[in-house]
């Protein structure tokens, strides 16, 4: 057993952070660009609003690549990408590229989901209404869908903060980087045993927050 | 007020193996300003697409619809957006939206139409006090009742003033309590707002209780149309007369034709006589039994209203020699009364 010393303390606490902050920047992300192209694949789906076959066909297609992918193949091929854009590939700032390209795709299958399980009919409702497709999204499909859109954001938040862990083996950064040089590659067990231990919280907390806002905005 | 008019208009759908589906064929319709006007039909007759043809919601295959003058089926989807605001539907299964509350439903198409917040709260009030639900102005869908439920609907459909009203199967997941009080209100709305109603429905019921006039689809096509009364007392096709059938029970009871026997001496011959409003009052049985010296056994007989015209139906025996039958016979019809004469089996 090694000593817990101030400076093991400071580590394991920054360590948290660095997980809180990479999960929750790739979160934002992956649903800027995942909510939209959710929206697409549901109302480009056949028999919704704006129905079109080959938009369909094709995003339908890149997302389930793009899900298709191991986070660990993808995690090291897009490295060029992740340079490009962050400048460097190691990191927790750099991280955040492979967490979010990686559930932007889960996301926008979460949301299409989500969508299509509001009746045909109340959509309908709003058309013959005389709202145009952008008013439907805005009021009809997201408002809607909120229980179950608020349940897949902490389902995606859930399955980032596991992905972040990866991401720290290679580097990235966070408990998972803790986790992988101190328990692992040092055999400082009760290391690997607090970082678990701290996920596990971080998870329930998760969780816990979602459940309550999820409960509060369904009104079914 | 609004006029609809309907000509020629077909749909056709093409399933995913390449086959095509008649859904409407070649319909013809004409509705005057401020009538309720019902489309009654079996599932699957087409008579859902029908409604929805004339908001665009479906758009036809072939034809016009015009209301008040405007061919819905030439406007570019903005002007056909602004269109539809003129149009208010209500639906079988409501289609509120969950995530608002009553007054949010209602507040939804004038939101939509960009109407100033202060206005559309005075307007929410109005209505629901209009469906009789105020007090449940903060309530969410999930509370409410069916009934309740389809008020709010139908004070979202009028929100936006429309002049015409789909109702698309209306009463259809309602008992039948709540589907009279509906029935009630949507009465009372045309009355009240002048409002063109059009109404789809599989229940002889809605048509009897509301309507002006009816047309019977079948297949498909429309096969039958006319004033409420007309369909009721002279029914010219199988479909329609099922319809009349279901609400309008002419049918001698079953104990009444059991215990029936011939008579012993003479022919016999079994009339139906349908009678509507003032001519219920003439003594026409006790003439025709005078003047022609016929016999009548009266089996069944029954009154009933057709949107407040009081209708009714005689069976009656008629039992003398066939000569003077036939001059009865002749008699009634004479009256204006329409006669059937019936086989022994029906």
């Amino acid at each position: 057993m090694s000593e817990w010393t101030g400076e093991l303390l400071h580590m394991v606490a920054q360590g948290t952070l660095e997980t809180i902050y990479m999960v929750t920047v790739s979160v934002v992300v992956s649903y800027i660009f995942g909510l939209p192209l959710g929206v697409i694949l549901l109302i480009t789906g056949e028999g919704q609003i704006k129905p079109n076959p080959r938009l369909y066909q094709l995003l339908g297609t890149l997302v389930n690549i793009g899900r298709s992918f191991p986070f660990i193949i993808l995690l090291i091929a897009i490295i060029p990408f992740t340079r490009l854009i962050v400048g460097t590939f190691i990191g927790t700032t750099a991280s955040i590229v492979p967490l979010s390209v990686g559930a932007i795709p889960f996301v926008a299958r979460l949301v299409e989901t989500s969508m299509r399980e509001i009746p045909r009919g109340v959509i309908e409702a709003a058309q013959a209404m005389g709202a145009s497709t952008w008013q439907i999204i805005t009021r009809v499909l997201v408002p809607e869908a909120m229980p179950s859109l608020v349940a897949g954001f902490v389902l995606t938040t859930i399955t980032l903060v596991g992905y972040s862990a990866m991401a720290g083996v290679v580097g990235g950064g966070g408990l998972g980087t803790l986790a992988y040089q101190y328990g692992f590659q040092r055999y400082q067990n009760d290391m690997m045993v607090v970082t678990v231990i701290l996920l596990i919280i971080l998870v329930q907390l998760i969780q816990m927050v979602g459940d309550y806002v999820t409960a509060r905005v369904n009104k079914r | 007020m609004a006029t609809v008019k309907i000509e020629s208009l077909s749909k056709v759908y093409s399933t995913r193996d390449g086959s095509q589906i008649q859904a409407l064929q070649d319909i013809n319709l004409d509705i005057p300003d401020g009538e309720i006007f019902g489309i009654i039909g079996l599932s699957g007759a087409g008579k859902s697409t029908l409604i929805r043809c004339i908001n665009m919601l479906e758009r036809p295959t072939t034809g016009r619809v015009i209301v008040d003058g405007r061919d819905l089926t030439a406007l570019p989807s903005k002007e056909l957006r602004h269109a539809r605001r003129q149009i208010g539907m209500i639906f079988q299964q409501f289609n509120l939206l969950s995530s608002r509350t009553v007054a949010g439903n209602v507040a939804f198409p004038l939101e939509i139409a960009g109407i100033p917040r202060t206005a559309v709260r005075q307007r929410v009030n109005n209505l629901l006090d209009m469906v009789g639900l105020a007090e449940k102005a903060d309530v969410y869908p999930a509370e409410l009742s069916g009934g309740q439920k389809q008020r709010v609907g139908i004070a979202r459909a009028l929100a936006s003033e429309p002049r015409l009203l789909l109702c698309d199967e209306p009463t259809s997941a309602l008992d039948p309590q709540t589907t009279g009080s509906i029935l009630h209100l949507l009465q009372e709305i045309n009355k009240k707002l002048d409002l063109t109603i059009i109404i789809i429905t599989h229940e002889m019921q809605v048509i009897k209780e509301i309507c002006d006039r009816v047309a019977v689809i079948d297949q498909s096509r429309i096969v039958e149309a006319g004033s409420v009364l007309d369909i009721f007392t002279a029914p010219q096709t199988k479909t329609a007369r099922e319809f009349v059938k279901s609400v309008l029970n002419t049918a001698i009871p079953e104990e009444v034709r059991q215990n029936h026997r011939p008579p012993e001496t003479g022919e016999s011959r079994l009339v139906r006589i349908s009678f509507i409003g003032r001519s219920a009052g003439q003594p026409v049985i006790s003439t025709m039994i005078k003047e022609f010296g016929v016999h009548a056994n009266i089996l069944f007989g029954k009154i009933d209203h057709i949107k407040s015209t009081p209708f009714g139906t005689l069976t009656l025996e008629l039992i003398g020699p066939p000569a003077d039958i036939e001059a009865a016979v002749g008699f009634l019809r004479r009256q204006q009364l329409n006669i059937e004469v019936l086989s022994e089996n029906e």
